[in-house]
C-alpha cells in the first residue's frame, strides 16, 4: 500500500475489531445483544430484529415441557403485540400491520441444525399517516424483555444512514 | 480648647490569638497642624498605632477619632475610602510603585480619592509644583521610580502623601534609609510643605536625633501602657 | 473599577515577558483544542459528504471497512475484484434501481484513475444528494477519453484536450512535484489519454480522481500480463478496437435501489451470492461504525488537548501566584494609598481572566491563519476539506469553558491577593 494520503484516519483504523457489525452469512451469537435493522421509506416503517433466542426465552431449543411450551406463546404474544415494543414518534400516527416471527430452533420439524445456539428474527412493519413527522421510535425491548442488553441497531431513511448501539439508558433510536 | 484633629480614647488592641494586648493608650490627641515625633524601639507598638489610625486594624475596645469620625464605627471599605481621603502615608523606603513613573508614582491618591482628586485641582500641574518644592527635577518626572535614588525616592513619596492635602500625614520611619545630611534636609523639607498644605504631621522614629526638629515630642512608652509587654 | 484598568495593563507590562509567555502557552493549547475538535469535525463533514445517494457498496468478500475506504474514498486497494458476470447479475436484480462499477488500480501523478461507466455520471450523487457537474466539457465517450476531478485539473493545471498517460499502479512519484519517471514505475505511454471534460468541485474525493471507461482500462492493459508490459509485444491504440474490450472484473459496485425499505434483504442476498463470495455494506452504516471505532482516539487526542490546556492554565496561576510574593511591596503601597482589598482581588484576577481571554483569542486567531495555510495543502494531499469558518456553536461553547475555567483559575491568585492585603496592611513584612 505505496498510496501516500493515505489520512491519519486510516492509518488508526484496527481493522480485525471492526468486524463486529460485519453482516456475514454466519451471524455472531452473543447473548443480550440483538441486532435491529430499521428502514423508513415514506409511510412505511420496517424493522427486522435478530436476536438470540436466549434473550426473549431463557433456552434455544423446542421446548420439552408445558412450562417452557408456556414460555413460547408467551414470547410469541408478546412480540406479535409489536405496538409496546416499539412506539415511533407519536405525531407520525403509525399503527402496526403485520409481524412474521421465524424461530426455526422452537419447530421440531426444523430444529437440530444448531442444538446450542439459535436465534429469533421477526419483522415489524408500521405504517404511518404522517411519514414527515416519523423522526425516531422508542426501542422498549429492555423492559418487555430484561434478559436483553443491548441492541446494534441501523437504520436507512430519508436523511440517510446510521448505526447506532441501544441500552436500557440509550433506547431512543431517533434519525 | 478646639475639636482634636484626631483623638484616641482607652485605645486597647490585641493581635488575634494573644492574650496580651499589644496596645493600650488611655489618651492621645492631635491638633490640626500639629507636628508631633513619636518616638518608639521597634516592638514599641509605633506600627500597630499608624496601621490602628490609618484604619487598616481596629481596635478590640476604645475610640478612635479622626476628623470627629468615630473611625472604629466605620466599615472596613468606609475606613479604606476614609484613609485615602484625609490621610497621607510615607513609609521607610520602597514608597513607590516600580512600574509607574514619578509623576504617576505621585498623582495614586487622585485615582482612588475623588475628595484628594478635587482637592488638587489641576492634578498634574499640583504634582509638579510639589515635586518642585521638594527638589525633583522635571527631568526626572518621566522616570521609571526604580531609577531614582532612595533620598529622591522618600521625596517622591512625600510629594505622593501631599497631593490633595490631606488633612493628616503619617511618616514611619521615612529617613532611616538616608544618612544623615540628608535626613535633615528631607525632614526640614517634610515638615516645610505639611505646613504649607496645612496638614498635621506625625512623625514616627526610632532615632531620638531627629527629636530636637519637633516641639512636641511623645514616647510610646509613655502613652502605651502595654509598651514592652511583648518584648 | 476603571481606575484600576490603567494600573492592572501597566502592571501586566512591567511583567510582560512572563504574562506573554503564559498567554502564548494558553494560545498554542487553544489552537490544539479547537483544532482537534474542528479536524474531527470536518473529517466527519468530509468523509459523510461523499456518500450520499448509495444505498450499498458491494465487492469481493473482505473487511467492509477496506471495501468502504477504496470504493469510496480511494484509499488503499481491493485485495480481491468481483467478476463482471456478478456485477451484471446485480445490476439485473428486480430490487435494483441502478449500478455504478468501479474499477481502481491505475495512478497518474498519484491521483487515482477510475474506470467506471456513464451510469457515474448520471447516478453518483455526493453531499446532500447533488449530482456531479462537468465544468468544462462532457463525460467520456470515446475509449481513451478521460474526465478529471477538479483538484487534478488545478493542481496539474491540465485544460480540455490535453493529452494523458496513465501509470500502472499506485506506484512511485504520489504527486505532481515528485518524479514519476523513477525506473520501475510502469506507464501506459504508448496509449494516451484526452482530457474530455472537468468536473466542478465537490470537496470530495471525486476532485481528486480521473475518470476513464471500463473498456479504456481493459484496453490498456491488453499487452500487459503480471504488472507489467509484455516484452516485444505491443497492440497500438488504434488496434485495440479490435478486441473484446468487455470488462472481466471490478473493485466494487456502488448499488442505488428502488425501494429503501429493501437494503437489507438485499444485503443479506448480497452475502449468499453463489457464484463468489461477495459482500455489500451499507456505506453510512459502515462510516458511522468508524467512527464509532475512532471515539475512543478521538476521546484521548481531546482529553490530552485538555490536559495541555490545563497544564497552561495551571502554569498561568502559577506564574500570577509567584509574582504575588514579589508584588506584595506593590500591593501594600496601592493599599496605603486607598486600594481596597476588594480592588487588589479584582486587579489579579483581572490580569489572569485577561491573560487567559487573549490567549483564547489568540489561539482562534492562530487556528484561522493556520487553516487558512494549510487549508489547501492539507485538502490536495489528504482530500480532507477544512473550514475556514468563524467558530461554531461547539467551539464557541468549548472557548466559553477555557475562559471560565480560566478566570476561575484567576480568582485563587486573587483571593490570595486579598488576604495577604488584609493580613500585611501597610507594612508588608517581607
Amino acid at each position: 500500500m505505496q498510496f501516500k494520503s493515505l489520512t491519519l484516519i486510516a492509518l488508526l483504523i484496527a481493522a480485525p475489531a471492526y468486524a463486529r457489525h460485519d453482516h456475514t452469512p454466519h451471524h455472531a451469537h452473543v447473548h443480550g445483544v440483538a441486532k435491529l435493522d430499521v428502514a423508513v421509506d415514506g409511510g412505511t416503517l420496517n424493522l427486522r430484529l435478530e436476536s438470540p433466542l436466549e434473550g426473549l426465552l431463557g433456552f434455544e431449543r423446542v421446548p420439552r415441557n408445558d412450562r417452557e411450551r408456556a414460555a413460547v406463546a408467551e414470547m410469541r404474544n408478546k412480540l406479535g403485540d409489536a405496538g409496546k415494543l416499539f412506539v415511533p414518534t407519536t405525531a407520525a400516527q403509525c399503527t402496526l400491520k403485520s409481524v412474521q416471527i421465524e424461530a426455526p430452533a422452537l419447530d421440531a420439524k426444523s430444529a437440530s441444525a444448531n442444538p446450542e445456539h439459535a436465534d429469533l428474527d421477526a419483522d415489524f412493519l408500521f405504517t404511518c399517516a404522517q411519514p414527515s413527522k416519523l423522526t425516531g421510535v422508542d426501542v422498549r425491548l429492555f423492559q418487555v424483555f430484561p434478559n436483553m442488553r443491548r441492541i446494534d441497531a441501523r437504520v436507512v431513511s430519508g436523511k440517510g444512514q446510521k448505526a447506532t448501539r441501544l441500552s436500557t439508558k440509550m433506547r431512543f433510536l431517533s434519525w | 480648647m478646639p475639636q482634636p484633629l484626631l483623638s484616641l480614647e482607652n485605645l486597647i488592641f490585641r493581635w488575634p490569638g494573644q492574650a496580651e494586648a499589644c496596645l493600650d493608650i488611655a489618651e492621645f490627641d492631635v491638633a490640626a497642624n500639629e507636628q508631633v515625633f513619636i518616638h518608639g524601639e521597634s516592638g514599641s507598638g509605633k506600627s500597630t498605632l499608624l496601621n490602628l489610625i490609618a484604619g487598616v486594624l481596629t481596635p478590640q475596645s476604645g475610640k478612635i477619632e479622626a476628623l470627629g469620625q468615630p473611625l472604629s464605627a466605620l466599615s472596613a471599605t468606609a475606613r479604606d475610602r476614609f484613609r485615602v481621603d484625609h490621610i497621607g502615608l510615607i513609609f521607610q523606603q520602597f514608597n513607590l510603585i516600580p512600574y509607574l513613573s514619578v509623576l504617576d508614582n505621585v498623582l495614586l491618591p487622585c485615582r482612588f480619592s475623588r475628595r484628594r482628586s478635587d482637592r488638587a485641582g489641576d492634578a498634574k500641574q499640583t504634582a509638579a509644583t510639589l515635586l518642585q518644592h521638594l527638589d525633583l527635577d522635571a527631568a526626572l518626572w518621566q522616570r521609571k521610580a526604580t531609577q531614582l535614588s532612595v533620598g529622591q525616592q522618600q521625596r517622591v513619596a512625600a510629594a505622593r502623601a501631599l497631593i490633595g492635602r490631606p488633612e493628616i500625614v503619617i511618616a514611619d520611619e521615612p529617613t532611616s534609609a538616608l544618612d544623615a545630611a540628608r535626613q535633615s534636609a528631607f525632614l526640614e523639607l517634610l515638615k516645610r510643605e505639611c505646613a504649607a498644605a496645612s496638614a498635621a504631621l506625625l512623625f514616627v522614629s526610632h532615632d531620638q536625633r531627629l527629636a530636637e526638629h519637633f516641639d512636641r515630642r511623645v514616647a510610646m512608652e509613655e502613652i502605651n501602657r502595654a509598651a514592652g509587654a511583648q518584648e | 473599577m476603571t481606575h484600576l484598568l490603567p494600573l492592572a495593563l501597566r502592571s501586566a507590562w512591567n511583567r510582560r515577558y512572563t504574562l506573554g509567555l503564559t498567554l502564548i502557552a494558553i494560545a498554542l493549547s487553544v489552537t490544539l483544542l479547537l483544532g482537534i475538535e474542528r479536524v474531527r469535525q470536518d473529517a466527519r463533514d468530509s468523509f459523510a459528504q461523499a456518500v450520499s445517494g448509495t444505498d450499498l457498496v458491494v465487492g469481493a468478500r473482505s473487511s467492509p471497512l477496506q471495501l468502504l475506504l477504496y470504493a469510496v474514498f480511494h484509499i488503499g486497494e481491493a485485495s480481491n475484484n468481483m467478476s463482471w458476470a456478478s456485477a451484471q447479475t446485480l445490476a439485473a436484480h428486480p430490487a435494483v434501481a441502478w449500478t455504478i462499477p468501479l474499477s481502481l488500480g491505475d495512478s497518474h501523478r498519484g491521483f487515482p484513475v477510475l474506470g467506471t461507466t456513464a451510469a457515474y455520471f448520471e447516478h453518483f450523487r455526493y453531499g446532500d444528494k447533488q449530482a456531479l457537474q462537468l465544468a468544462q466539457g462532457k463525460p467520456f465517450s470515446g475509449l481513451f477519453d478521460v474526465v478529471l476531478g477538479a483538484e487534478v485539473a488545478a493542481r496539474l493545471g491540465y485544460r480540455l484536450g490535453d493529452p494523458i498517460v496513465l501509470a500502472h499502479g499506485m506506484r512511485g512519484g504520489a504527486h505532481a512535484d515528485e518524479d514519476e519517471h523513477e525506473p520501475g514505475h510502469a506507464e501506459h505511454g504508448d496509449k494516451p489519454f484526452t482530457v474530455v471534460g472537468i468536473l466542478a468541485r465537490t470537496g470530495t474525493p471525486v476532485d481528486r480522481t480521473l475518470h476513464i471507461a471500463l473498456e479504456a482500462l481493459e484496453a490498456i492493459h491488453l499487452d500487459w500480463q503480471g504488472g507489467a508490459p509484455i516484452p516485444g509485444f505491443s497492440i497500438p491504440p488504434a488496434f485495440v478496437k479490435k478486441f473484446d474490450l468487455a470488462p472481466k472484473a471490478v473493485s466494487a459496485v456502488l448499488v442505488g435501489l428502488k425501494s429503501r425499505a429493501a437494503v437489507f434483504a438485499m444485503q443479506r442476498h448480497v452475502a449468499d451470492f453463489r457464484a463468489e463470495p461477495l459482500m455489500a455494506i451499507l456505506p453510512g452504516v459502515a462510516l458511522a461504525e468508524l467512527w464509532a471505532l475512532l471515539a475512543v482516539a478521538e476521546r484521548v487526542l481531546l482529553a490530552v488537548s485538555a490536559l495541555v490546556l490545563a497544564v497552561s492554565l495551571a502554569g498561568l496561576v502559577a506564574v500570577v501566584l509567584a509574582g504575588l510574593g514579589e508584588r506584595r511591596r506593590e500591593l501594600a503601597i496601592l493599599r496605603a494609598n486607598g486600594a481596597r482589598p476588594l480592588d487588589l482581588f479584582a486587579l489579579l484576577a483581572f490580569e489572569g481572566c485577561a491573560v487567559t481571554v487573549a490567549g483564547a483569542f489568540v489561539g482562534t486567531l492562530l487556528l484561522t491563519l493556520l487553516t487558512a495555510l494549510l487549508g489547501p495543502w492539507v485538502e490536495a494531499h489528504y482530500g480532507l476539506v477544512l473550514r475556514l469558518a468563524a467558530p461554531n456553536a461547539a467551539e464557541l461553547e468549548l472557548l466559553a469553558w477555557v475562559i471560565a475555567v480560566g478566570t476561575l483559575a484567576s480568582l485563587l491568585p486573587g483571593y490570595r491577593a486579598y488576604r495577604l492585603s488584609l493580613a500585611d496592611g501597610l507594612t508588608p513584612r517581607v
